[in-house]
């Protein structure tokens, strides 16, 4: 039964890693990198990620799903987000942060 | 007869300067023809020295210049020589009668790309490997190769086009042949964006086709907008877009010596999704294999004489 057990959790192991996909790249706000510290969020249905922006406003995020995911933020009090695609390969998305009349909007550059 | 004692004439200080300045101005007149021809000659000396010393330099600089160019240009041509060599020996692996093994050809494939990816549309040869592949036992194994390096490829054209140009992202939907809004949120049966450079803005416009989710390629439409004079300039293409096209090869010519390129970044053909970045950049980062047109280049040379002129004229034409 430890067999088994140890041989099911080795499989889910690896077929999470066959399956982890990466969203990378920058946030910016009128042109200059986000501030360092920005919590970013993946949910992608059942599993989900989080990360912060570093100090050039760049992020990474890696979790064991593709497809559709949602992708959001936390800045200024708001928690705009956007829809992505995650593929086996990793995918770059450089976004852009817009603060119109207080309402803040998260979009791909 | 008695004579009458002689009357010496009354000398007063000015007399007696005389007499004495009168030798000694000849003397100094001496010294000082001496001293202003010894400055002189010494003064044409060191300058004769000088001019010397800069001619010296300036031929020393001017071998050093030439020796520095004839080294490079031995180099270059060695290095075309070695080039010249190696692709003949690998292109004669695919067109030459020869047994070769799969394994080679993939070498042979990536030996092509890491060296020549600026200069050759690989894609035939990229296509003919898969189409060879297709019953090899190791058919994924090789193929994660092929598209490895053609990845690597894109990236480092990427890089380079970045630096000089203007890009943007976006992610289509096969299944609806749509794109995802900027924001996410939405669908939309095309992108469009506004992009300027170097002075010219253009619209452009992409559409998605078709897709081929066994080749991993979608069929594009772009169509690009621009204002000239009075009038709109359209140019519009068609093409399948796969990993094998490489931006700096396969591109759009633009007028005003521009580019755009379409690079497809992933294909997903279990969610029926595709990732692509749009490049609009400047002819010079375009690969060798195209030759200027000559009209393009002399209107860029008038250009430059104009500026140029222009520079020259703006001081001298300020009210003083």
């Amino acid at each position: 039964m430890r067999t088994v057990l140890l041989f099911g959790v080795i499989l889910l192991a690896l077929a999470a890693e066959a399956g982890a996909a990466e969203i990378h790249g920058t946030v910016s706000e009128n042109g200059k990198p986000l501030p360092q510290g920005v919590s970013l969020k993946l949910d992608c249905g059942a599993t989900s990620a989080s990360t912060q922006t570093d100090q050039f406003g760049s992020y990474s995020l890696k979790v064991a799903a593709t497809g559709e995911c949602r992708l959001s933020l936390e800045y200024k009090g708001s928690k705009p987000s956007l829809t992505v695609t995650l593929y086996e390969k990793p995918s770059r998305y450089d976004l852009v942060v817009k603060d119109e009349a207080g309402k803040v909007s998260l979009g791909r550059k | 007869m008695s004579e009458s004692p002689e009357r010496r004439p009354v000398r007063d200080a000015w007399d007696k300067a005389d007499i004495i300045l009168k030798p000694v101005g000849g003397l100094l007149t001496a010294i000082a023809v001496a001293v202003l021809g010894f400055w002189t000659s010494s003064f044409l000396r060191d300058r004769e020295a000088r001019e010397a010393a800069l001619r010296e330099r300036m031929q020393t600089s001017e071998t050093n210049a030439r020796l520095y160019s004839e080294l490079v240009s031995k180099r270059e041509e060695s290095e075309s020589a070695l080039r010249k060599d190696m692709f003949t020996s690998i292109i004669g692996s695919f067109l030459g009668s020869g047994p070769t093994t799969i394994e080679q050809r993939v070498l042979n494939v990536e030996l092509l790309v890491y060296n020549f990816h600026e200069s050759l549309n690989l894609k035939p040869l990229f296509l003919h490997l898969e189409r060879q592949l297709k019953a090899n036992p190791q058919r994924a194994e090789y193929l994660a190769r092929l598209n490895r390096v053609a990845e690597e490829v894109s990236k480092k054209q990427m890089l380079v086009i970045e630096e000089g140009g203007v890009t943007f992202d976006a992610t289509a939907n096969l299944k609806t042949l749509s794109f995802l809004a900027p924001d996410g949120a939405s669908q939309s049966p095309f992108v469009a964006r506004e992009l300027v450079l170097d002075g010219v803005r253009r619209n452009l416009k992409v559409e998605v086709l078709g897709s081929d989710p066994d080749a991993s390629q979608l069929q594009l439409r772009v169509t690009v907008r621009t204002e000239q004079g009075r009038g709109i300039e359209t140019t519009s293409a068609e093409f399948w877009l796969g990993y094998f096209d490489f931006p700096m090869i396969d591109n759009i010519r633009l007028s005003n010596d521009q580019r755009l390129a379409v690079v497809l970044n992933n294909f997903d053909a279990g969610h029926q999704s595709a990732d692509i970045t749009v490049a609009y950049f400047p002819g010079k980062y375009s690969g060798l294999r195209e030759k200027p047109y000559y009209d393009e280049v002399l209107a860029k040379l008038l250009a430059a004489n104009r500026s140029a002129a222009a520079g020259v004229e703006t001081p001298a034409s300020k009210p003083r």
